[in-house]
């Protein structure tokens, strides 16, 4: 991928260009809610609740008089109480395997609703890093084995993260590396097979689709530095710690990680896209999925289990 | 596969039919046949397209791309042969007619070099049989204004009627609503599968080579097939079979070099033409010295174009023909560096992609009635990035490849086929031939190496496929008022153990309403069993050339075209053309919403949307003045240009990418004198459909932030529909002035362009910005402002 790059960075650097601010009327737009809500087990139920605005327009307008209610079953929990910004609280811990409805009335917009679940939590079974061997250039690749039972009743999804401290300094999660794609070797079929690695995602996310009622294994490789080297003046050493993180998710929350992975990717017209290589060879615009009813945004829930693991250079 | 009317065995039943029964019809209608071929009285070089026409019976041929004509008429004392063409002067002969003749005939050029001499009637639009079809004299294009001075062919096309012009500055068509890859481009009757340099901004073909062009948009005649839109049918020069002549430029962009002359005998004579790029002998001394010699980067391409013709015996003449065109961007650096086990390392990476055609063909003459041309010929394109590391532990070590890294994707044809010309009578001129072709598809294949210990490569393999066409075409004249041209084309293409069968019927009447004035009506069923991958729609090299397969179909068009054409009045001629199409498609892809072909080709069919329609409409004028010391053309054409996939834009239809609304061209040359021409060119289009975000929304991003206790939030983005929105309308005037002299050893020409005169500033792409002051706006990044140029050029 980064080699096909090379041709349009060159290419664009040859040619002539200025840019030029452009007036297009683009069309007035009726604002549509917008509802953020991802919930997971023994927390509360919190829900931000926003408004669309022009593409132009850099404020955020917050909805702060909306009546928003939480059903299962079709049967009332309670009703979210409203905190300044657009934010929602529900002092309810929600639970696993069971699924929610929210219904929200916003004076002139019509009613607002959504549902999904949380699926039970799957536990990991395993988790090893192995070293491997490293490279010339002081590389060290390491080898990341994954396994955990998937249930045989129904489809599941699964989200997959993978963080890693790297200072000895350093030992609290709060302030790990981010999950960086690039520096992971991916052949594994069951992460190939989603066809979202075009497209950098920030985490892995899957379906059951081929390991249905079985164990899964998952494999990765990972390249990571090694050197110790000072920091803060004080010299230390690179003793990686590999945090697995396995989520068990709805399939909306699933539906809407790979629709924002492919959605972002191909934002041409972001302000953040504009070198000339993204608009000339990045995908078609892609519409982000919503569960949510005449409205935008997401409302889906997820179960996690979280593996610490230590790294044997 | 399936419902088809006709059978392949029916096709078969009917040529042989015709080809049967024609010499009956000879027999029974006693006439004689005058034959033989047209060439340049100075350069021998055989003309293509020139009319040959009895003034007495108002019966006529034209030369075919040969240079061959073969006339049959009825037994008289007497005919009165006129035989004209375009920047020649006409000939006018009276033979005795009681035999079969063979007699070549040789045309004078025109002094008046962008003069054309007055049209013959025979000649005249309104006549010809064909319709939707453009030819620019390769004069008048040499002299047309263009970036950087480099004049093009495909430029010259742009500012025809039905012909949309790609992004910006770039040498891509649209033909009546067809996407870049369904026009057939055939140099010498080869195809090329990607025709322009620097990602777009000059054709491949260099016009000092090249003999004719033409571009034919709509009733396809039956020897054409394989895709959807148009043909370009470009023949390369013979070479002067008289003298040794040459060529050479100087200009901004590239240099140029051409040789022609006689081999041997007169019987034989070659043409070589060398065109390469200027651009990396500013850029290397510039990049070597910023980097204080450790490196440096540059862009060029080259063409060569090499022919060879000769004649084996009266009946029998064969060609050879090559081209080659490739274009490299490249970076090269080394250094010496004092890391452990390395002294010396060296870095290498090249981005090239290019055409190599070569074909021999043989034109066998068996009578005065039946012309063959064998072909054989391979074609290929290929795409390569690579990546070089070399290093050395100490200094007595040599360099050693330590990592390499190259991507390929492309595509090869071997095409072996023959083509008759079988004129039995005076009222049809047939055409039939077959051809097989073997394709080799390399969709996308990176390979890495790492001396080490890793050796890897992935992607999608080679994939091969067989084509087979057969077709058979009938010019005939049904009276004095209603000529028609009615043709099968049939195709079988086989791949991956699947069968594609079609035949694809094409009709062509011209009635004949006045003498200056005949309403013309075409059908064409086309078919095309290759598919390019396109995120940019730019018409990049890294665009992936893929076959129709099992899962793909082919895609498929029916055009229905109406025209009349009419030459005006006046003493000088004008002529007027007004056609009206309607274009459909089906079997056509697109990427899927969000899916990109930027990985290669690993995986290609997952990433599309198959089963798109299409609908292509509009009408077109063009008002054409010929001769006269200013010459031009005003074109306009309406249209528009939808597609239809279920899976994208909620199943409902969106603007092509290439939809423009109107198209506005004026053209115009002046001759001030014998030296000085000046020419000048107005475009107006409509801008292209893009789909642009028109609104947006937060969303919380709870990926690894989430669960370190972060919310974040990111911008959605709201789209309007796909290519629901425009790019400001394009317009450009571009001027040129040419000068020439005749010095002692020859012609020296200065030419003088300025691209964009009034500076407008047209976007290339759009995309919002930021800015602490202003807020978020749009933003258009404008590739060419002004462009003045300068080129000398010298023909001796």
């Amino acid at each position: 991928m980064l080699i096909k790059k090379i041709f349009i960075i060159t290419f664009i650097s040859l040619v002539i260009s200025c840019t030029n601010e452009i007036n297009i009327d683009l069309p007035d737009i009726n604002p549509k809610p917008v509802i953020n809500c991802i919930f997971t087990p023994d927390s509360l139920f919190k829900l931000n609740i926003s408004k669309t605005k022009k593409i132009t327009d850099t404020n955020i307008y917050y909805i702060n008089d909306a009546e928003v209610n939480l059903y299962s079953n079709n049967k009332l929990l309670g009703k979210f109480n409203n905190f300044s910004n657009g934010d929602y609280v529900l002092p309810l811990n929600s639970e696993e395997n069971t699924d929610y409805e929210i219904r929200v009335s916003i004076p002139n917009y019509k009613t607002i609703t959504a549902d999904s679940n949380i699926p039970a939590k799957i536990k990991i079974l395993n988790a090893t890093c192995a070293f491997k061997r490293m490279d010339e250039y002081g590389d060290c690749l390491y080898e990341i084995n994954i396994e955990f039972n998937d249930p045989a009743d129904a489809v599941n999804y699964y989200e997959l993260l993978l963080f890693f401290n790297h200072y000895e300094t350093i030992n609290s999660i709060s302030n790990i590396d981010n999950m960086d794609i690039f520096n992971f070797i991916v052949n594994d079929p069951i992460l190939i097979s989603e066809g979202d690695l075009d497209y950098e995602p920030s985490t892995f996310f899957f379906s059951d689709n081929l390991f249905n009622g079985k164990t899964a294994k998952i494999k990765l490789g990972y390249y990571g530095g090694y050197d110790p080297h000072y920091m803060d003046g004080q010299l230390v050493q690179e003793i990686k710690h590999l945090y697995v993180i396995l989520r068990s998710v709805s399939k909306s929350y699933y539906n809407y990680r790979k629709y924002w992975t492919r959605h972002s990717y191909n934002q041409n017209t972001n302000e953040h896209f504009d070198d000339p290589e993204t608009l000339l060879f990045f995908g078609e615009s892609l519409p982000m999925y919503t569960n949510i009813k005449n409205g935008y945004g997401i409302f889906a829930g997820y179960s996690s289990d979280i593996k610490k693991i230590k790294f044997i250079p | 596969m399936g419902g088809k009317s006709l059978k392949f065995r029916d096709v078969i039943k009917i040529i042989i039919f015709i080809i049967i029964f024609s010499p009956y019809q000879i027999i029974i209608a006693q006439t004689y046949t005058l034959s033989g071929f047209v060439q340049d009285a100075k350069t021998r070089e055989s003309l293509i397209g020139v009319n040959i026409y009895d003034s007495n019976t108002y019966q006529g041929t034209v030369t075919n791309n040969y240079g061959f004509y073969s006339l049959s008429l009825n037994k008289t004392d007497t005919v009165h042969l006129h035989i004209s063409y375009v920047g020649y002067e006409k000939q006018d002969t009276l033979l005795v007619f009681n035999k079969n003749q063979q007699i070549n005939f040789s045309l004078m050029q025109n002094n008046m070099l962008n003069e054309i001499v007055i049209q013959d009637r025979y000649k005249n639009i309104e006549r010809k049989t064909e319709m939707s079809t453009v030819e620019i004299p390769l004069k008048q294009i040499k002299n047309l204004p263009s970036l950087t001075g480099e004049p093009d062919i495909m430029r010259a096309f742009q500012l025809m009627p039905g012909v949309q012009s790609g992004k910006e500055g770039t040498s891509s068509i649209s033909v009546r609503g067809g996407g870049p890859d369904q026009n057939l481009f055939l140099l010498d009757g080869v195809p090329l599968y990607y025709v322009s340099h620097i990602g777009g901004f000059v054709s491949v073909f260099e016009p000092g080579a090249l003999k004719s062009v033409k571009l034919i948009k709509g009733g396809f005649p039956a020897r054409y097939g394989g895709r959807l839109s148009s043909v370009v049918d470009i023949i390369m020069k013979e070479g002067n079979k008289e003298k040794l002549h040459g060529e050479y430029t100087l200009g901004i962009l590239s240099s140029k070099f051409l040789l022609e002359g006689p081999v041997k005998n007169n019987k034989s004579s070659f043409l070589f033409s060398l065109r390469r790029c200027n651009i990396d002998i500013l850029t290397i001394p510039i990049s070597w010295f910023n980097s204080n010699g450790e490196s440096f980067a540059g862009y060029t391409f080259y063409d060569i174009n090499a022919k060879y013709n000769h004649q084996i015996s009266k009946k029998t003449k064969i060609y050879f023909s090559f081209y080659t065109g490739r274009d490299k961007i490249f970076v090269k650096s080394h250094g010496s560096v004092s890391i452990p086990d390395v002294v010396e390392y060296r870095y290498k990476n090249i981005v090239s992609w290019g055409n190599i055609m070569g074909t021999i063909r043989f034109n066998h003459l068996y009578n005065s009635k039946l012309f063959s041309n064998t072909t054989l010929s391979y074609t290929k394109f290929n795409y390569q990035t690579k990546l070089i590391y070399k290093q050395k532990g100490t200094k007595t070590d040599s360099l050693n490849e330590r990592d390499v890294a190259t991507f390929n994707s492309g595509v090869q044809d071997i095409i072996a086929k023959i083509d008759y010309d079988f004129y039995p009578n005076t009222k049809n001129i047939i055409k039939f031939g077959a051809s097989a072709t073997y394709h080799i598809f390399t969709p996308g294949i990176t390979v890495f190496k790492q001396t080490a210990n890793i050796d890897t490569s992935y992607g999608s393999n080679n994939i091969n496929a067989i084509e087979n066409n057969l077709y058979f075409e009938d010019e005939i004249k049904i009276s004095k008022k209603i000529i028609a041209n009615i043709g099968l084309h049939s195709s079988l293409y086989y791949i991956q153990k699947s069968f594609f069968y079609t035949v694809q019927p094409r009709l062509m009447f011209n009635y004949l309403i006045k003498n200056n004035l005949s309403i013309k009506l075409s059908y064409a069923n086309m078919q095309q069993h290759i598919h390019l991958l396109s995120n940019s729609g730019a018409g990049l090299p890294t665009d992936l050339w893929v076959p129709a397969t099992k899962k793909i179909k082919p895609e498929n068009s029916q055009q229905l075209a109406v025209g009349i054409a009419h030459t005006l009045p006046f003493e000088k001629q004008i002529e007027l053309t007004i056609e009206s199409y309607y274009k459909t498609m089906t079997n056509l892809i697109e990427f899927s919403e969000g899916a990109s072909c930027f990985s290669g080709g690993s995986n290609w069919q997952e990433k599309i949307e198959t089963d798109g329609k299409g609908t292509a409409y509009g009408i077109e004028f063009l008002l054409q003045k010929k001769e006269g010391k200013t010459t031009g053309w005003i074109s306009y054409t309406l249209s528009k240009n939808e597609r239809v996939f279920k899976t994208l834009n909620n199943g409902m239809p969106f603007p092509y990418r290439y939809d423009r609304r109107h198209n506005i061209s004026i053209v115009i040359n002046h001759k001030f004198n014998k030296n000085i021409t000046l020419s000048a060119t107005w475009i107006y289009e409509t801008g292209n459909a893009i789909t642009l975000a028109v609104y947006q929304y937060c969303l919380i991003n709870y990926g690894y932030n989430y669960a370190l206790g972060d919310d974040e939030f990111n911008n959605v983005h709201v789209y309007n529909g796909r290519n629901s929105s425009r790019m400001p309308a394009y317009h450009r005037f571009d001027v040129g002035i040419n000068f020439k002299k005749q010095k002692k050893k020859g012609i020296r020409t200065w030419n003088l362009s300025i691209y964009n005169v009034y500076n407008h500033k047209n976007p290339y792409f759009l995309y919002y910005k930021y800015d602490n002051k202003k807020g978020i706006n749009l933003y258009g990044l404008s590739l060419f402002p002004i462009i003045p140029s300068v080129s000398y050029s010298f023909k001796f």
